[in-house]
């Protein structure tokens, strides 16, 4: 942990505290053997987390859908108010 | 440009007219509905949309404290036709060095009884970008997994 911590400029504990949360979203996997933990990358997960313009891409295009589904479903509509 | 690997276009169909989305997207109470996928939660700072205006947005996740996520200035507007910011400058013109650097240009055009919503987004080349991503790794932590967990997201 403390060489893959190193090129950081963060504390070994919050560092824990990252991996732990690319572990959570199945981005890497460790295993502890004895006093060491090793981990591994999910090369597939990365890999389509790898491109970065696809990455930028879909961040957007899912902006564009809840702002879609925000009008769709849940925006009061002022048209039905003056309607009426 | 063709084949530039730093701009992204999309666009989609909503099915309400370009007055309607303009207006989810400039009333700032709309605009935190949708701009940062739940379950964190948007805080719209600025919202002044006139060239020079500032724009900036924040978040949290459950009970912690508010982080930065955009900040910026808008640079034209053209009320329910289209919209201009950059993440470069902030309000007032003046320059800053965000995490990521992007210009995008949102322009909302009537299609049948709705809008065609379309966003270009302009980086720096992609090589600067992974870079920039690289220097700001710890400023740019929350954002980077909130990015990647709404790419995932959409993966399943």
């Amino acid at each position: 942990m403390k060489e893959l911590a190193a090129p950081f400029s963060m504390g070994l504990p919050s560092f824990l505290k990252h991996l732990r949360v690319l572990e959570s979203d199945g981005l890497i996997r460790s295993e502890k053997i004895g006093r060491v933990r090793t981990c591994w990358m999910n090369t597939e997960a990365l890999a389509a987390a790898e491109g970065w313009l696809a990455a930028q891409r879909a961040l957007w295009q899912a902006r564009a859908d809840r702002l879609a589904d925000y009008i769709e479903t849940e925006m009061p509509k002022e048209n039905d108010e003056d309607a009426g | 440009m063709p084949g530039d690997t730093s701009e992204l276009t999309i666009a989609r169909f909503i099915n309400a007219p370009p007055s309607v989305v303009w207006k989810a997207w400039s009333t700032p109470e709309h605009l935190a509905k949708w701009w940062i996928p739940a379950p964190i939660e948007c805080k719209v700072v600025k919202l002044d949309m006139h060239p020079g205006g500032g724009f900036e947005t924040l978040m949290r996740e459950g009970d912690g404290a508010f982080q930065p996520h955009v900040e910026g200035c808008f640079l034209e507007i053209v009320p329910q036709s289209r919209l201009v910011f950059t993440t470069v400058l902030s309000e007032g013109w003046k320059p800053i060095e965000p995490w990521l650097a992007l210009t995008a240009i949102i322009t909302f055009e009537a299609e049948g009884s709705g809008t065609r919503y379309t966003s270009r987004v302009l980086h720096k080349t992609a090589e600067d970008a992974r870079k920039h991503d690289e220097m700001g790794f710890q400023a740019g932590w929350g954002t980077a997994i909130s990015q990647l967990s709404a790419f995932v997201e959409r993966l399943k």
